[in-house]
């Protein structure tokens, strides 16, 4: 009997009138929101709005003759059925897979070096590596047209001078590397720069252990660092996946010196843009251009499951 | 067409920088210089928007006393002065001017305008080729309910043509780029190659000019869309016939065939230069005479004597090479037109202006010099001595207006365009680029640019006749 009465007394043991009210509460959690609505407002405004409109767009088509019609998937079936489209992918897949390797592999190279204590002056080298990435792209591939034109670039001029053929950097079986030469020089200072902060995080004395434990520099790097930094590997190298599939800038100022060479549709973004602002073809740029995120997503997902593989997998 | 501002490059970075500004400038048409002729003096098209729906056509002349109100887009270089001289001589009529860009750039904000129905104007420049997008789209007045029938004679037959479509008429032409060949005669001569006459011909000389010197070609590989449909039309070829919804593609008739095959051929050789038109390089083969020829629109000459002004005296202008000497044909490579809106609510003034600033004797004579540069498209004009007998410093002595004015007159007048000239020239650019890197001939390139046109024609809700 006193217990019944003890626990309805437990169960009320806060006055009812000390309880938040729903007004209260909202109070209380509303400050977040405030300090997340200037996000919030831009998101939406400048990210979920397009994507709507874009997504909206997509599901129709304006015909010449016949106006404007809804026609659901049909604008995506189109897209995956063209083989422009599948083209431009092609190209950046295969630009991806020459590219994002050597990039990253020089950025990891770099990182490791500038880590350890072999190089000296360590700033400057780390400025040198980042500089380019401070190059706006349109301006390298400005640059890199220039030092590629076979007739007016420095490095034909110099063949000339020394009575040899000049290069041809910009035929249809070398513009990819060519392209993949300017992304290089460009990102990989700023691919070093993740990798060089998340070994700087790593403690030191894992590899103090391992040099006592008699561990080579080689050793330490492969068996120690490599492993410890591998998520911001993994990191670098979605985004480069991410900026291979968006590939633009590059192709689109070297279509002035190579217009033979590089067609309208040489990349996705290339050819969605062309779709856009010269056939006019608003909705099926948009059908694309959603196809081109979803294969974006696609290999990302993909490269994360493959990269945590195990862990998901246990 | 002003050619004259698609500034020629210096070798040197400068030549890359100025390309890229070109290139900007017309909202990224790369290979197309026929819509990127003026770019230079073009501000860019969303820079003039504003001012555009400011001056929306109405009826609100309050301000300005009882005059009526039209506004005019043009990319024509200096023509505000003319706009200027009709202002004056029209008191009941005042034309306000705005570059709103040069080709796609203006259409673009043209197109917008049109979607929007807001700040249309009542007179813009459209190019020949883009004429029947519009037409089809509705968007532009047909000006014979206006009496445009009247001033039809005073045109050269075959740009009435092209700006006609069944019984309608759809703007006045302004100003034409009939074919030419330009050489640098002097290096011709230096090994005895004769300027060619027909096709034939040509391809006999480049591989005697190549065989004499290994670094010198008659001319050079191009995947300009302006240029291609140029030949196509010079040699007979009628790619596109349009009847209101039905429409007939032919791009495998001999006429067409013969054109590929020719390049097809050339290519193969090895006797052509793979550098492509308006590039620095292209500009510097010029300089350096290592391209002797090239075949361009009347508005070519201009860019030769900047490319290689040391050259001067050494080039000639030439009637284009025939297929068949005996019946000479020529085709067209750029020139605009000046259409009135439907969307205008003053048709009438805006017709009235559009007639006097083509057909003024004063007026279309003024235009093919100063800034302007433009070739003209009037009888009237092109039969005048003070133009026709002009002896420009460079050439040497040539009266290349007379050769060009001749040109003008073997235009075909059957040649017409497709209601998607943006979908063709992408199409071919495309294309062209695989037949460059040799994984299909021109030949192949002709039957894709068929099915592709046709597919899209019925995809657009075209009635594709066979």
């Amino acid at each position: 009997m006193s217990n019944v009465t003890s626990e309805r007394r437990s169960g009320g043991l806060l006055p009812s009138h000390a309880r938040p009210g729903r007004w209260q509460r909202l109070g209380r959690n509303k400050t977040p929101y405030l300090f997340l609505a200037p996000f919030m407002i831009g998101f939406a405004v400048f990210m979920i709005f397009p994507l709507i409109y874009v997504l909206n767009l997509s599901v129709f088509r304006t015909k010449i003759i016949g106006g404007k019609t809804f026609v659901g998937l049909e604008n995506y079936v189109k897209a995956f059925q063209d083989p422009s489209f599948w083209e431009g992918v092609r190209n950046v897949l295969t630009f991806g897979l020459i590219q994002i390797p050597i990039m990253l592999g020089l950025a990891l190279l770099a990182a490791l070096l500038l880590d350890s204590a072999v190089i000296r002056r360590q700033t400057l080298f780390r400025l040198g590596f980042f500089l380019p990435f401070a190059v706006p792209t349109v301006v390298a591939a400005l640059m890199w047209g220039y030092l590629y034109g076979q007739a007016f670039g420095p490095i034909a001029q110099i063949a000339r001078a020394l009575g040899l053929d000049p290069p041809e950097f910009l035929t249809s079986g070398t513009i990819i590397p060519a392209i993949a030469n300017i992304s290089t020089w460009q990102f990989t200072g700023y691919n070093m720069l993740i990798l060089f902060a998340a070994l700087k995080a790593v403690p030191h004395e894992l590899f103090e252990a391992a040099r006592v434990d008699g561990a080579s520099g080689i050793q330490i790097a492969l068996r120690i660092r490599i492993p410890l930094i591998a998520p911001a590997i993994v990191l670098t190298g979605i985004f480069s996946i991410i900026g291979t599939l968006q590939l633009f800038n590059e192709p689109s100022v070297l279509r002035a010196v190579a217009p033979t060479i590089i067609p309208p549709n040489f990349t996705p973004n290339l050819y969605v843009y062309n779709l856009a602002f010269q056939n006019r073809q608003f909705d099926y740029s948009a059908a694309i251009s959603f196809s081109l995120a979803a294969i974006t997503a696609l290999l990302s997902s993909l490269v994360l499951f493959f990269a945590y593989r195990r862990r998901l997998l246990r | 067409m002003q050619r004259r501002t698609f500034q020629p490059a210096v070798p040197g970075l400068a030549a890359v920088f100025l390309l890229a500004g070109t290139l900007a400038a017309c909202g990224g048409t790369t290979a197309s210089p026929s819509s990127a002729s003026a770019s230079a003096s073009a501000p860019s098209a969303s820079a003039s928007a504003p001012s555009a729906s400011a001056s929306a056509p109405s009826a609100s002349a309050s301000a300005a006393g009882p005059a009526t109100e039209i506004t005019f887009w043009s990319w024509v270089p200096g023509i505000q002065k003319q706009v200027d001289e009709f202002n004056a001589s029209h008191p009941n009529i005042k034309v306000k001017y705005l570059n709103a860009g040069a080709g796609n750039a203006e259409y673009t904000a043209l197109k917008t305008a049109l979607q929007t129905n807001t700040g249309v104007p009542d007179v813009v420049q459209i190019e020949y080729q883009h004429l029947p997008s519009f037409i089809s789209h509705g968007d532009l007045a047909n000006l014979v309910t206006l009496g445009a029938n009247d001033i039809k004679g005073q045109f050269v037959d075959w740009t009435w043509a092209q700006v006609s479509q069944g019984d309608g008429v759809y703007a006045y032409p302004q100003d034409a780029g009939p074919m030419i060949m330009m050489c640098n005669k002097a290096l011709l001569g230096k090994y005895s190659v004769v300027v060619p006459t027909t096709w034939d011909e040509l391809v006999q000389a480049s591989t005697k000019l190549h065989a004499a010197d290994k670094k010198v070609y008659l001319t050079n590989f191009t995947a300009d869309q302006g240029h291609f449909f140029g030949l196509l039309w010079q040699s007979g070829a009628k790619p596109f016939q349009v009847d209101g919804q039905n429409i007939k593609i032919n791009f495998t008739s001999p006429e067409v065939t013969r054109v590929a095959k020719l390049w097809d051929g050339l290519l193969k050789s090895g006797n052509l230069s793979p550098i492509d038109t308006y590039t620095p390089d292209w500009n510097t083969a010029l300089a350096k005479q290592t391209i002797a020829c090239w075949t361009a629109g009347a508005w070519g000459p201009s860019l030769i004597e900047s490319a290689a002004p040391d050259l001067k005296n050494d080039w000639q202008v030439y009637q284009m090479p025939q297929w068949d000497a005996s019946k000479p044909i020529n085709g067209n490579y750029g020139g605009s037109t000046i259409a009135v809106t439907k969307a205008s609510a003053h048709q009438q003034e805006a017709e009235a202006f559009d007639r006097w600033l083509n057909t003024d004797p004063k007026i279309t004579l003024d235009l093919t010099g100063g800034d302007a540069n433009l070739f003209p498209a009037t009888k009237a004009t092109l039969s005048t001595p003070s133009w026709t007998d002009v002896k420009p410093a460079f050439w040497g002595g040539q009266q290349t207006h007379k050769v060009m004015a001749e040109g003008a007159q073997q235009v075909d007048v059957a040649f017409g365009w497709s209601p998607f000239t943006d979908f063709v020239y992408t199409t071919y650019a495309e294309e062209l680029t695989a037949v460059k890197a040799g994984t299909i001939t021109f030949e192949k390139a002709m039957q894709d640019l068929q099915d592709k046109s046709t597919a899209y024609a019925k995809d657009q809700g075209f009635t594709v006749l066979p």
